[in-house]
């Protein structure tokens, strides 16, 4: 019966369209770069004189002179606020909804290699680890097949969305959805079928297998960065920032230090 | 995917891959010390498991540099050659673990493991060589930033001109006095900066926060750019301003605007972290291009990359102690031997004042005095040197016969490089007549003989269609063995055709990370050479200013010298907070960020220490968590520590599951990775042996213990048996017992011997 499941899942997965990931780049330089890519991001706009700027309420700004002698009125973002803590009024709709965000934009396979083995991931089917030669399949170890009932299992007890600890400091994590795939090729340590968690972050630009670990014998974590994820509300707060200066540029015959106190003045007296 | 050189069939045969392999002799030995380096911080590092001793740290740093394959072994082989003075070292250390660590040298010496450092080349995917049609009305001949400086090194300016507001004149103050200057802000804004200097060196709050002031002031009404990135640096520390990295971004822009070239490095990164190619990469070239320009003709000059001050977790001593200068006992003696007519001597001061290497401050004109006495002593070498000097008119007005003159003297001396500054002289028709056939001669000779400089002068002829026709493929294939030999300016030439998308296939990000190599050699890496200067001295606090600067222009070096003198010298780092000194938790922020961003840039020893410092709970809450993820991300960097911390980590369940499997498979990666783990995994495993055949039983708890043991008797060593007598006492009863063993077994020898020859006597010395 597992065969059968293996093979149906098998020939589902020739079925799928083949889209491919870009390969990793080869190159060290590139993977060195990108790192960051959950930090705020900062941008400069510039606006004319004609279409300015026009600030929201208690916006800092500083006027900032240029070589040309000409003088610029920027107004810095405000600053972001804490993760808000989730709740989870409206879980089960959720579920379904972050469901449909995965499904939407994740390509229905995906291929990484990483060394020798290549990780062939099939959405809602089946995960195969491969070691190709030339294009062919020469050694293949399931590690999962997709598994509903383990998958809401999982996420009632956890509700939708779980969180991964991030070194980069105390308290960052990173929120993931995780989908569960079990029964796969039996394992000759444990002498138990290979399982798998699929972990979906939200992360851009493009739709990625990012890692995959092993948690303990024959149990492995597949993370997936899919950029869909994003627009859903719960995982938007993952998404970088960006926050945007803007600049409005003034004309020569302002005097600076009377802009600086008027809007001091203003903000105060909005405050 | 990785180009092999041989086998493509369209190498022009003038660019044959460099010989980069050392002789087989020397290779050995340098293998074979690496080994005992690698073999000596592995157990050091081995105190995780058992005895908690930090000394050793092989030179293993240089391998985050792979651009720059050639270097890496130059750099280090000077490094590791003195092995047995660390053994003695070793001995001569009172302290317990030495001793073990001695003994378990002695016995890793007799495994004889193959060992490499690890191969960096710069590897390029078929696909990133574009076919390029060699057809003349190519777009790259009306486009004129490919003019005829390629060759390099035409228009020197001081460096105070392309980098200016340079802390150049605080720290290096002019021989000649200058005219005080005209400009009322620039020199406001040396004060103020002078100020902040000094503040950070006495970790006077009051102090900075007056220059922080003055400086808010000059950038503000005066709208000096200078004074502006200083405010930049200010706010992006979090340094007497609440840290802003929005008004940070700002105030370095509108710095870079107004022309300051570390704002430009400083916002280059930040644009290449944020993944922002487009804008990276535009600053970065011109940053590279202004470095370039300031690279030797003929020459590539020596390695002058700033220095890591740690290994690791531990100092880099011997790296510092080659960087101390004048003071140098080395050094010394070396000038000694060339004021007493030691011609070789001679040359090498030249050397060092001309490049300003060994901590010395650059010094054109008594590095011709040295090359003019060398030469007259009739050494070669200075020949080459002395022809460079004159074309670039360094400390001496220019004269480009004379340049001539002493190049072709050099060439026929053997001194192939020279062949690259007669070359150019004919290019650029430069005291002699235009003579592209000539020049081109020249630049074949230096690349038939291996010289990389040749290689790239000829990729530039091709590449321009300078006497030859113009043929992009095979300039690129020079660049190609230029940059794998380690020229920076190829590596400027490959970024160009990588953002150009000439004779590459465009790829930004790629273009930014190799303009980025390029640009960080530009003048404002003197802050490196400032900072080790006051780090030599004791002088943390400037030293921790100067790297905190530097880290923000992205040099991963200094992130990671900045973030080990916060860990390593805490409230000694004078570190300067948002009010006063720093806060431990701001200090911890800071070490933190920095290792991320070094972390960032492939350094892998530092995800390593960030996830010690959740291990540990050094500055921090303990998170076993936290720390396997640190582990992960440096085990995905190849490092073989971080691999063996997760097998512990999994043998004893903490923060991962306990897996006795998984735990094996991570020993056993580590030993993979690094060889020098053979010790420790050979440990790890035989106690996941124990710990899996005989599950809690009397064994286990022993091992279980051993990690809160090894300090109490390791301390109890230390006290009572290191004691300074006891040691010696104990020293010469070892030997006694050393040499008692070896006169028994010398007679037992002699008997089996005399037995074997007379066998009938056997029965003799038994019965006297």
């Amino acid at each position: 019966m597992r065969l059968f499941i293996t093979l149906v899942a098998a020939v589902l997965c020739i079925l799928c369209i083949n889209v491919f990931a870009d390969p990793v780049f080869p190159s060290h330089i590139a993977g060195t770069f990108g790192h960051s890519s959950r930090e705020p991001k900062y941008k400069i706009e510039f606006h004319t004189e004609d279409s300015p700027y026009h600030p929201d309420d208690g916006q800092e700004s500083v006027v900032m002179p240029n070589k040309d002698g000409n003088k610029f009125l920027c107004f810095l973002p405000k600053v972001g606020k804490a993760k808000k803590p989730v709740t989870h009024q409206n879980t089960s709709s959720m579920i379904v909804e972050t469901e449909k965000r995965v499904k939407l934009k994740t390509p229905d396979e995906l291929l990484e290699q990483e060394g020798w083995w290549s990780y062939e991931f099939c959405y809602q089917k089946q995960l195969r680890q491969l070691h190709l030669e030339e294009d062919k399949v020469v050694q293949e170890f399931v590690l999962g097949v997709y598994d509903e009932e383990a998958t809401a299992a999982v996420n009632q007890n956890l509700s939708d969305i779980s969180t991964l600890k991030d070194p980069r400091s105390k308290d960052a994590s990173q929120r993931y959805h995780a989908h569960q795939y079990t029964n796969g090729t039996a394992c000759d340590l444990t002498n138990q079928p290979r399982e798998t968690e699929v972990r979906f972050v939200c992360s851009e630009p493009r739709a990625m297998i990012s890692s995959i670990t092993e948690l303990s014998t024959c149990k492995y974590a597949l993370t997936i960065q899919c950029p869909m994820l994003c627009k859903h509300p719960l995982f938007q707060e993952e998404r970088p920032v960006w926050h945007t200066i803007n600049c409005n540029i003034l004309p020569k015959d302002y005097k600076d230090t009377k802009i600086t106190f008027f809007i001091n003045k203003d903000n105060n007296s909005r405050i | 995917m990785q180009v092999d050189m041989a086998k493509s069939d369209w190498v022009n045969d003038k660019c044959k891959r460099g010989k980069n392999e050392a002789p087989l002799s020397l290779s050995l030995s340098l293998s074979l010390s690496l080994f005992l380096f690698q073999s000596l911080e592995w157990i050091s590092r081995f105190d995780r498991l058992l005895i908690s001793c930090d000394f050793f740290s092989p030179p293993k740093s240089q391998v985050f540099f792979y651009l720059f394959p050639q270097q890496i072994q130059c750099s280090d082989k000077s490094s590791l050659f003195p092995t047995h003075t660390y053994i003695i070292i070793i001995i001569m250390s009172r302290s317990s673990c030495h001793l073990f660590l001695f003994l378990f040298l002695l016995l890793f010496s007799l495994f004889p493991f193959p060992l490499l450092a690890r191969p960096f080349v710069l590897v390029l995917s078929q696909d990133d060589l574009k076919d390029v049609q060699n057809d003349d009305a190519s777009p790259l001949d009306s486009d004129s930033s490919w003019d005829d400086d390629d060759f390099g090194g035409t228009h020197v300016k001081p460096d105070d001109e392309l980098d200016p507001g340079s802390w150049r004149r605080l720290f290096e103050p002019p021989t000649t006095l200058l005219s005080p200057s005209h400009d009322t802000s620039l020199d406001s804004y040396y004060a103020a900066v002078q100020k902040i200097i000094s503040a950070s060196n006495n970790g006077d709050a009051r102090l900075m926060e007056e220059a922080a002031a003055e400086i808010e002031t000059a950038a503000n009404a005066d709208g000096d750019p200078h004074a502006r990135s200083v405010l930049g640096f200010l706010y992006g520390m979090g340094m007497m301003r609440e840290r802003n990295k929005a008004k940070a971004f700002l105030n370095h822009y509108f710095a870079a605007e107004g022309g300051n070239a570390q704002s430009k490095m400083a916002l280059a990164y930040t644009y290449s972290r944020q993944d922002m190619h487009e804008k990276a990469v535009k600053l970065y070239a011109e940053l590279a291009e202004t470095a370039v320009n300031s690279f030797l003709i003929s020459k590539d000059s020596p390695v002058i990359e700033p220095i890591r001050i740690h290994n690791g977790a531990e100092e880099n001593k011997e790296a510092l102690k080659k960087s101390r200068g004048e003071d140098d006992e080395d050094f010394q003696i070396l000038e000694y031997q060339a004021q007493k007519g030691n011609a070789g001597a001679m040359y090498k001061m030249g050397l060092f004042y001309y490049f300003g290497l060994r901590g010395l401050r650059r010094d054109h004109s008594k590095a011709l005095m040295w090359f003019l006495k060398a030469v007259d002593k009739g050494e070669p070498r200075s020949l080459e040197l002395l022809g460079e000097i004159y074309a670039r008119g360094a400390g001496i007005e220019r004269n480009y016969t004379k340049a001539l003159e002493w190049l072709s003297l050099a060439s026929e001396h053997g001194l192939y490089s020279a062949y690259n500054g007669m070359g150019y002289l004919h290019v650029k028709g430069y005291g002699v007549e235009k003579n592209y056939t000539k020049a081109k001669e020249y630049f074949d000779k230096a690349a038939d003989n291996e010289d990389a400089g040749g290689h790239y002068n000829l990729g530039v002829m091709y590449l321009k269609g300078i006497g030859v026709k113009r043929d992009v493929k095979i300039a690129c294939k020079c660049f190609i063995v230029a940059a794998n030999a380690g020229q920076p300016k190829a590596f400027y030439q490959l970024a160009k055709m990588f953002h150009t998308g000439v004779g590459l296939k465009k790829n930004l990000p790629m273009a930014t990370a190799l303009y980025k190599l390029v640009a960080e050699r530009g003048p404002w890496s003197s802050l490196s050479r400032w900072a080790l200067e006051s780090y030599l001295k004791g002088d943390m606090g400037k030293a921790f200013l100067l790297y905190s600067r530097m880290a923000e222009l992205g040099y991963e070096i200094a992130q990671s010298n900045a973030a080990w003198i916060l860990d390593k010298y805490g409230e000694r780092s004078m570190c300067m907070g948002e009010s006063g000194a720093c806060t431990d938790a701001e200090r911890h922020q800071r070490a933190h960020s920095l290792w991320w961003q070094a972390s960032e840039q492939g350094n892998e020893h530092a995800a390593l220490l960030i996830g010690d410092a959740y291990y540990y709970g050094r500055g921090t809450v303990r998170d076993y968590e936290r720390a396997a993820e640190a582990y992960k991300h440096a085990k995905s960097q190849s490092n073989a520590q971080a691999m063996f911390n997760l097998g512990y980590m999994h043998e004893h369940g903490q923060g991962l599951p306990f897996d006795l499997h998984l735990a094996k498979r991570y020993y056993d990666q580590a030993l993979e990775l690094d060889p020098a783990a053979k010790l420790p995994v050979t440990l790890a495993l035989a106690s996941l042996w124990v710990r899996k055949n005989y599950a809690d039983s009397f064994l286990v708890h022993i091992i279980d213990s051993l990690p809160e043991v090894y300090p109490r008797v390791e301390e109890w060593v230390e006290n009572v048996i290191m004691e300074e007598g006891n040691a010696t006492i104990l020293t010469l009863f070892v030997c006694l017992l050393t040499v008692l063993y070896l006169r028994e077994r010398q007679r037992r020898h002699a008997i089996a011997a005399a037995g074997a020859h007379e066998p009938n006597e056997h029965v003799v010395p038994a019965a006297r």
